[in-house]
């Protein structure tokens, strides 16, 4: 503020003595001093600020209004001042003065918190339904953590949130039907990820990455579940499932070589699968493990071997492949996570489903269905659930990313067996 | 015998107190009782450590770290103390595991003491040898099984990047629309594009063009226009900045035909590109400036359903151009494509204008199908607000 610019000995103590009266409840006292400040320093901010202040207050919005005009051009270089004044107007139903207060302090600060929330609420009296979901978004976009909100300020910030909640909802049921003149004449082509874009734009669905955790493969698609055309051999692992589904009841008869699925050793953190470590209520019976051959089990299994022989299989030695049977017990929940590496993505073969269990992978939530094979890429967000009273029993095993070439696969498994070789060293 | 609080308080200062006097027998008697009555904190089972190994039973010693950190796992000293046992006993996997650890434990190097600020410093540094020895290993390991797999995949190089941490992984960050399941390549391998070859062989004609109109010395207006209406962007600086300044053959989907008519072989050079068109929005062709000294601060484009291609036109020494963790040089004559919706920025350090020429392309992913059901989409979205929108490349 440039305030100094008027001060003098004599404005000093009048100030002075004004703001003492004013703290004593002598108002007429205090305005008195006030204005004989504004005769010898008409432009005097902090005195035209106190004035117009008490005006507001009283209800006498015209003077109010004058004062912080007078401020903004005397000085204007705070929003506050603008903020101030643009309140003023919106009371006197002054559109165009309000805007131009508003716009008056976004110029000093586009981030104004409070100049931004003016702004939505202006186009939203107006009736400027696109211009308010803009200014509703810059409201959305500069505001802290509620809890971080003074309190005054946080309905204003719900309402911003909602705001643009209602909007993209009307947005995309205008798209859908908008879409809906274009979607016949590509009847029969796969157009499910433009269906998803649009959902993602309009809210419906999140976006999802590949996150792996170990080992990340880059220019890969980050894709939840992959065509089934990309996987032309696994007609002949969904036509073994009647023999897979024997064996496995073999095995489960015998009680002998489950595991639980989590098993961490002691020390390491458990992160989300606190509930799960070492349970029972997760088990599995592998086949193949960290990249070897389990020959007790798999011997007890070779119709299963057999089919597991004509999978692209990775080769990482004391990584991948696993394959095993996955048993998820009744009321069981795997909850959400990322696994370590996207070079190799996980086929389910489901062999005994009860009824209410759901797979998710990103946005795309899934049944299982005995003898229906899927792929999906692990290291997208997933989760499984069992709210059934029965078990629920699946093949699961790895496989190579299809998009990646003999080399990069060769190439692959050459970088592990050196991370190998260094951890052994 | 249990002891009350205020002694073992005072047994715990004893020691310290030995500790510091160098008598590590003293200490270490002291500690053990200390730890024997039950220690609350790290501490003294610290200073118990450092006693050990001062009488160099190492065994001990890690029984007294072990058990400071499983009190306080991130407690500084005793990361340290660890990582130095572990480095010690000749383990450099844990040892690296503990130095980092610390390293990231450690509060802003102006909050430590300065004793300790050293130890930080020393385990970054232990921290970065083990990840050269690491690299070195991994890589002579690679040379020995090389199937040519190393030089031939660009994105298994760039795995093995971020697998050292020398590169990290970025994701397109689109402003206004993400199209799903696309994969996430900065630069794409020139052969994906044929059509390229028309236009850098008329780079010469086009060069001639370009030349005649920075002689005129018009048409130029600053790459990033602001908008009234619309909540003001931080562009650092670039928002009417003549530093960064086009002209525009096409913009925004709408031939711009003064320009056209000085540039017929430009124009006649771009007949077989595959542009990305869509109402209001695109496709855009411009000749960009980017004066000397100037930067393009890191920013990410509007939608992933195109591409941005460069035909570099004058390159002085000294300009660079960033795609995520892809730094490159722009050749002149030597067209690229690029996501622009990753993370990107270019510079020009060098004394005079750098000129590009520059076009959006359809993603070659994308179907017909769905290149028809993106440009239906954006009428839509004009239908729906009534409006043109705010759109700059």
């Amino acid at each position: 503020m440039h305030s100094l610019a008027h001060t003098s000995p004599e404005i000093d103590a009048l100030e002075a003595k004004a703001m003492l009266a004013a703290q004593a409840g002598r108002e007429a006292e205090a305005v008195q001093l006030w204005n004989r400040i504004l005769e010898l320093a008409p432009n005097h901010t902090r005195t035209l600020n106190a004035l117009g202040q008490r005006a507001f207050r009283q209800g006498d919005i015209p003077y109010a209004r004058a004062a912080f005009q007078r401020i903004v051009e005397a000085d204007g270089t705070v929003p506050q001042q603008w903020i101030q004044l643009a309140v003023a107007c919106r009371r006197l139903n002054d559109e165009m003065a309000e805007e131009r207060a508003i716009q008056g302090a976004l110029r000093i600060d586009p981030r104004d918190l409070v100049a931004l929330i003016l702004r939505a609420n202006l186009l939203d009296r107006q009736g400027k339904l696109h211009q308010a979901f803009q200014a509703h978004g810059a409201v959305a976009a500069v505001a802290p953590p509620m809890q971080q909100l003074p309190p005054d300020l946080r309905p204003a910030v719900t309402e911003a949130f909602a705001h643009l909640a209602k909007y993209n909802k009307d947005k995309g049921a205008f798209l859908d039907s908008y879409l809906d003149q274009f979607y016949p004449t590509f009847a029969g082509e796969n157009l499910n990820r433009f269906r998803t874009s649009v959902d993602i734009m309009v809210g419906r669905k999140k976006r999802f990455d590949s996150q792996s955790l170990q080992y990340h493969y880059p220019n890969l698609a980050p894709i939840e579940f992959f065509d089934r055309g990309e996987f032309p051999w696994l007609d002949a692992v969904e036509q073994a499932t009647h023999e897979i589904r024997d064996e496995f009841l073999e095995v489960l008869n015998t009680e002998e070589g489950f595991t639980p699925y989590i098993s961490y050793p002691p020390g390491v953190p458990v992160n989300q699968f606190a509930e799960l470590n070492n349970s029972p209520r997760w088990n599995a019976f592998h086949l193949f493990k960290l990249g070897q051959r389990v020959d007790a089990n798999a011997a007890r299994c070779p119709g299963t071997m057999a089919v597991l022989e004509h999978v692209p299989q990775p080769d990482q030695a004391g990584r991948t492949p696993a394959a095993m049977f996955s048993l998820l017990s009744p009321r069981t929940t795997i909850p959400a996570h990322v696994g370590v590496s996207n070079a190799r993505l996980v086929t389910h073969l489901p062999l005994i489903v009860p009824e209410n269990c759901y797979f998710r992978v990103g946005n795309d939530t899934r049944q299982w269905i005995p003898g229906k094979a899927w792929v999906f890429d692990d290291t997208i967000e997933h989760e499984a659930r069992n709210e059934s009273d029965k078990l629920r029993v699946v093949l699961i095993f790895d496989i190579w990313h299809p998009h990646l070439t003999p080399p990069e696969r060769t190439m692959i498994t050459a970088l592990t067996a050196g991370l190998n070789a260094f951890e052994a060293g | 015998m249990q002891m009350s609080r205020n002694d073992v308080r005072a047994l715990a200062a004893t020691g310290l107190d030995a500790l510091r006097r160098g008598d590590a027998r003293r200490a270490r008697d002291a500690l053990e009782e200390v730890v024997r009555q039950g220690a609350l904190d790290a501490e003294p089972l610290l200073a118990l450590a450092y006693a050990c190994r001062l009488l160099g039973d190492t065994a001990a010693a890690m029984a007294a770290v072990d058990g400071a950190l499983a009190l306080e796992p991130r407690h500084l000293r005793a990361l340290l103390f660890k990582g130095d046992a572990m480095a010690g006993v000749g383990d450099d996997r844990a040892a690296s595991s503990y130095y980092q650890f610390a390293v990231q434990a450690a509060p802003p190097a102006e909050q430590l003491p300065p004793d300790l600020r050293g130890e930080v410093e020393r385990a970054r540094e232990m921290c970065s040898r083990y990840a050269r020895k690491f690299e070195d290993f991994l890589l002579a390991r690679l040379q020995g099984s090389n199937s040519d797999g190393n030089s031939s995949s660009a994105r298994f190089a760039q795995s093995l990047d971020i697998l050292l941490g020398k590169k990290q992984v970025y994701f397109q960050q689109p402003q206004a629309f993400y199209f799903a399941e696309l994969p996430q390549i900065q630069f794409y391998e020139r052969s994906v594009f044929p059509w390229m070859d028309d236009v850098e062989a008329a780079t010469d004609a086009i060069r001639g063009e370009l030349d005649a109109l920075l002689a005129e010395g018009t048409g130029f207006s600053p790459y990033v226009e602001g908008d009234p209406n619309r909540p003001r962007k931080e562009q650092s600086g670039m928002t009417g900045n003549p530093d960064w300044s086009a002209l525009y053959l096409w913009k925004n989907g709408r031939a711009v035909p003064e320009n056209i008519a000085r540039c017929p072989k430009t124009a006649a050079a771009l007949a077989r590109v595959p542009f990305s068109d869509v109402a209001n929005r695109s496709p855009s062709v411009l000749f960009s400036q980017l004066r000397p000294g100037a930067r393009i601060p890191p920013h990410s484009g509007l939608v992933n359903t195109r591409l941005i291609c460069h035909l570099p036109l004058i390159v002085p020494p000294g300009c660079g151009f960033r795609v995520g963790n892809d730094i490159r040089t722009p050749v002149v004559g030597r067209a690229w494509a690029f996501d622009d919706t990753i993370e990107h920025e270019a510079w020009n350090d060098s004394d005079r204008t750098r000129v590009i020429l520059l076009f959006e392309v359809w993603r070659p992913e994308l179907s017909e199908e769905e290149r028809g059901l993106v440009r239906a989409m954006f009428e839509g979205i004009d239908a729906y607000t009534g409006q043109p929108p705010s759109w700059s490349i």
